[in-house]
């Protein structure tokens, strides 16, 4: 079993607790605003440039089948992507790492191997794995397979999930995940719609089914100022908080423009160029808002 | 915090003063007094000739009162003029002083039996020896007891009279302070302050008046804890007001050092940027952990202080408990750069296997950045026996029969040529004879220095370093307990990645001989720049984790610990290894040609235990397991320096040094630092100046750091 990996990232010390392995799988039926793993939207593998790491050895010129490096008429080295048909070939050849593949295709036992080789940091720690992406369950069979198989080996599993996906997904992984940690993005469906691409009423039924299940969950809310740092939306938060009776606590996820310039490296244009970081005295208001409607502990994450 | 303004207490004082230091002062009376007028001391021994002048100068330097102090004991700075500077002081106190610190004075005889205890013993046993030598040293003893509590009482005497003058509540501080001169260091002390006071005193005279740097505190909360506990028992001492005491202390360690913010060069005196160390925890030898109340105190206090000195060492190891690890993920996140970590289960059976007793061996502490210290019991101050070895250019050597890359010379002999070298097993037995030539050679030189010591010099320190008194021989000429012997190995990084080049290049891809291979290198890589490009990209790098690579550097330490297994030494000498490069990679760096790695000729090779910068790629649980693959248990010395460029959980940094102690970790320190904020201290300091990052095995403020050591901060991989 085979699925599209973009990233694994070692100490991973913001999603779950312990010391983690994160492996984000690519592919997502959402389109957040905000999102800021851009190249995980699409499931076919990419190429990243950044320009600034470019030492213009040229290599990439002559090993691009296509044509897709060249110099461009200011002199500078210019990418075609239009000719670009995501080989990586380039990305071989880049000593300078300038050009980078972001997505390739890993199997199980790949993937597991690489995770294992920080057991010892996650038994000292309470760690384990975390699947995220994109979205997990849109490479559902492979996700599956990595949490059976994580489970054989005793690890601890997360999943960060947006729970837009059909119920019987989530329920079938549900007695294989320690931790779900859900997004809750906008209580408005309207403007949920609108700033994901995606309806509500599915992932909120998903969330709260999978609590009846007994699943474990920290609720994750990424709170972006002009769109959803709005007092209704902290009243939604803490409400839905107070409905889920297996929740451990909120995470308030303040943005972070990180997401502007990954866009940038993949061809595409950011959807949101003007957001910045919010103040840490804004971000401690949100807190007061959610934590005033609800006891479930309230968090900043990260 | 937010719009609070907390009132500025004497602390906050004593801490401006610091930053306030004027670079260029010194301790103008001590400089003005040794190149002063003085009685012909020519005809004098040696050890004669020294006290004289620790005599003259406890008598003559003034006893300054600064009534926010709570312990009593400074120095007077200013600026040397020219013609001060032009007097060549006498033999032997110039800059490096009449020690050279670096080593743990025996605090428990301080405080349990007084220094006029310890001279009296010394003279009972130089009665009982009869010999001249062991005379000459008890009456030395005896003098400069004498001149040490004389100056404490003249220090007492000013504070009473000085305390006149004063208003509470500074008038009860002062006087405090008078009432413990007129019984410490002199007698024992009686309680937790004037035990503070007592180790302020003899600390301030060995730092500041003879003038050494690098003088230990060691465990502050073994020797200290009777007192402790005595008084925090009867409630004769709030535990709040012990945290306040001990935060005293630990900002008066940062007014001897010269660390003022702008510490840009070295001071012009012998305690230029003195590196102080504190040892915490520790298990002895049941098993049972010693980490206590009075160590969380000291780690409050050092959160109160927010200076870089003391470093404060926490020992542990990969099953400390709950306590231990809770406070050292506090520490490591609240104190930064200020505290590194030891791991007991490497250093504890290597010093047993290198012959220390197990009572000692259990009672290890660190001294001058990583280096091992057993605290009262070993003179590691002989300067002179510690070499730092520098691993690169003997590969070099190993692949040029025998010749020295940088001289030329022959440094190994029966070396065989390049071009009869076929594998990368016979390279590295090639690496291994080289290093034991060396190795050979340096440690019959150390041993040929330590036996030429005199017996006729004398050194204050003598007196409490255990051995000395009962011996009535001075600490340098073999009078400790143990004498050590220091052999740091350093380029470790270069060494395997270029291990792993050439077992790519030369004997897998059989891209060229390694003749031809060691051509290209020594011209410098010119004309080969595909090869070069193809070693960068391709070849495994120690520092990522990976088996391949980190093979090559696990081999080549233990080649090398199995060189200095292979030697033997005397009695009470300790053959104290490790793989360490202090600061010394820098002019290695700059000297060596380029190597199989791909490093072009003077570019800078790896430091201490860390890979070559830029080539750890793969998160900071990869360099850990990476670093765990050397030799370490083989080795007493530190040498990690981490780099996070945001903060970490409390609870997963310390999970992250107990997992690493329990791979095998020896040593780790770290730095919260990005890249864009150094780069900002670098161009305005003035607005980074308490910014602090480790170095080596210590902590400094950023902004005074040279500019080669500002540029490798910058240069370690960040994390995260």
């Amino acid at each position: 079993m085979n699925g599209i990996v973009f990233d694994i990232q070692k100490f991973s010390i913001h999603d779950g607790p312990g010391i983690r392995t994160t492996v984000f799988l690519k592919g997502c039926p959402l389109r957040c605003l905000w999102c800021h793993n851009p190249e995980s939207q699409e499931r076919a593998a990419e190429i990243s440039l950044i320009p600034s790491k470019c030492i213009g050895c040229g290599h990439c010129f002559q090993a691009c089948p296509q044509g897709g490096h060249v110099m461009g008429e200011d002199g500078n080295r210019a990418f075609r992507r239009e000719r670009c048909q995501r080989c990586g070939v380039c990305t071989e050849k880049c000593y300078a790492k300038a050009l980078e593949l972001i997505g390739r295709e890993m199997s199980v036992e790949e993937v597991i191997a690489e995770v294992e080789k920080d057991k010892p940091f996650y038994e000292t720690s309470g760690g384990g794995l975390t699947i995220s992406g994109g979205e997990p369950l849109f490479q559902f069979e492979f996700t599956l397979a990595l949490l059976q198989e994580a489970k054989r080996r005793g690890l601890h599993t997360c999943i960060e999930t947006s729970g837009f996906a059909p119920f019987e997904r989530l329920e079938q992984i549900r007695p294989l995940v320690d931790l779900f940690l859900y997004d809750y993005k906008e209580t408005d469906p309207a403007r949920h719609q609108e700033y994901t691409g995606a309806p509500r009423e599915v992932i909120v039924d998903n969330l709260i089914r999978l609590d009846q299940l007994g699943a474990k969950t920290i609720l994750r809310c990424p709170i972006i100022p002009g769109l959803n740092a709005r007092a209704d939306h902290f009243a939604g938060i803490a409400a839905m908080a107070n409905r889920l009776h297996n929740i451990l606590e909120v995470n308030l996820m303040p943005y972070h423009p990180l997401g502007q310039s990954k866009s940038e490296r993949i061809g595409k244009a950011a959807a949101m160029e003007d957001a910045t970081f919010p103040e840490a005295a804004t971000v401690a208001t949100w807190e007061a808002a959610v934590s005033a409607a609800t006891r479930v502990p309230v968090k900043k994450g990260s | 915090m937010n719009g609070m303004v907390s009132p500025e207490t004497n602390l906050d004082r004593l801490r401006s003063r610091v930053f306030a230091g004027d670079n260029r002062a010194c301790f103008i009376e001590r400089e003005s007094i040794l190149r002063g007028p003085a009685r012909e001391a020519g005809a004098l021994s040696a050890g004669d000739r020294y006290l004289f002048t620790l005599e003259r100068l406890l008598a003559g330097i003034s006893t300054p009162i600064e009534c926010d102090d709570v312990f009593l004991g400074r120095m007077v700075e200013a600026p040397m003029d020219d013609a001060l500077r032009s007097i060549e002081p006498p033999d032997g106190w110039g800059l490096g002083g009449a020690s050279y610190g670096h080593l743990t004075l025996d605090w428990d005889t301080l405080l349990r039996k007084g220094l006029a205890a310890v001279a009296a013993e010394a003279h009972a046993q130089a009665e009982e020896l009869g010999t001249p030598d062991a005379k000459a040293f008890a009456s030395r003893c005896v003098r400069s007891v004498a001149a040490v509590v004389a100056f404490s009482r003249r220090y007492a005497d000013a504070a009473e009279s000085h305390a006149a003058t004063l208003a509470e509540p500074e008038k009860s501080r002062v006087l405090k302070a008078a009432t413990a001169l007129r019984r410490v260091p002199e007698h024992p002390a009686d309680d937790f302050f004037s035990a503070l006071q007592s180790v302020w005193m003899l600390h301030l005279v060995t730092s500041c008046v003879i003038g050494a740097r690098d003088f230990g505190l060691g465990r502050m909360d073994r020797y200290l804890l009777p007192y402790y506990r005595l008084e925090i028992g009867s409630g004769t001492l709030p535990r709040a007001q012990a945290v306040d005491l001990l935060a005293h202390f630990l900002m008066k360690c940062n007014e001897i050092t010269g660390t003022a913010a702008w510490n840009h060069q070295p001071k012009p005196t012998p305690s230029q940027s003195s590196k102080q160390y504190v040892i915490l925890g520790g298990r002895d030898a049941s098993g049972a952990e010693s980490f206590n109340d009075l160590s969380l105190a000291i780690l409050e206090a050092a959160e109160r202080v927010a200076m870089p000195e003391p470093v404060i060492t926490i020992r542990m190891d990969g099953n400390s408990s709950a306590v231990v690890l809770g406070a050292a993920g506090r520490a490591a996140t609240r104190l930064g750069a200020q505290v590194h970590f030891f791991n007991d289960a490497v250093m504890i059976p290597e010093l047993i296997r290198r012959g220390a007793t197990p009572a000692d061996a259990h009672d290890y502490g660190v001294v001058g950045c990583c280096r091992v210290d057993l605290p009262g019991k070993m003179d590691s101050g002989l300067i002179m026996t510690y070499h730092y070895h520098n691993c690169v250019q003997w590969l070099l050597a190993a692949l040029d029969g025998g010749h020295d890359p940088v001289s030329g010379a022959v440094i190994a002999q029966a070396v065989r040529p390049v071009s009869a070298i076929t594998s990368s097993e016979e390279l590295l037995t090639q690496f291994r004879d080289v290093a034991a030539a060396c190795l050979g050679k340096a440690v019959a030189e150390a041993l040929a220095r330590q036996s030429a010591q005199s017996t006729e010099q004398f050194h204050f320190e003598s007196l409490l370093l255990d051995g000395c008194v009962e011996q009535c021989r001075d600490c340098h000429a073999g009078g400790a307990q143990y004498v050590p012997q220091g052999h740091f190995l350093g380029g470790i990084g270069t060494l395997a990645n270029s291990l792993a080049a050439i077992d790519l290049v030369v004997f897998r891809e059989k891209r060229m001989g390694l003749s031809d291979f060691m051509a290209c290198c020594k011209r410098n890589f010119e004309g080969a720049d595909e090869l070069r490009r193809h070693i960068l990209r391709d070849t495994p790098k120690f520092g990522n984790g990976n088996p391949h690579a980190d093979a090559f550097a696990a081999n080549a330490t233990a080649a090398l610990a199995n060189v200095l297994d292979a030697i033997r030494l005397p009695a009470r000498h300790l053959l104290l290894s490790g793989f360490y490069s202090l600061d010394s990679h820098h002019h290695w760096g700059r000297e060596l040609p380029a190597t199989p790695d791909g490093r072009l000729a003077g570019e800078p090779i790896s430091e201490n235990q860390s890979p070559v910068y830029g080539t750890d790629r793969a998160g900071v649980t990869a360099l850990l397991r990476s670093a765990a693959s050397l030799a370490l248990r083989r080795t007493v010395m530190g040498g990690l320096n981490v780099t996070f460029a945001g903060a970490v959980p409390e609870a997963k940094l310390a999970a992250l040094v107990a997992t690493y102690f329990g791979m095998g970790g020896i040593h780790i320190g770290f730095t919260f630092a990005d890249r864009a904020a150094l780069l900002d201290a670098r161009a305005h300091p003035e607005r980074h100046r308490s910014l602090c990052v480790r170095l080596y095995g210590f902590s400094e403020f950023f902004v005074s750091l040279s500019e080669d050591e500002q540029a490798e901060i910058i240069s370690r991989t960040a994390n995260q």
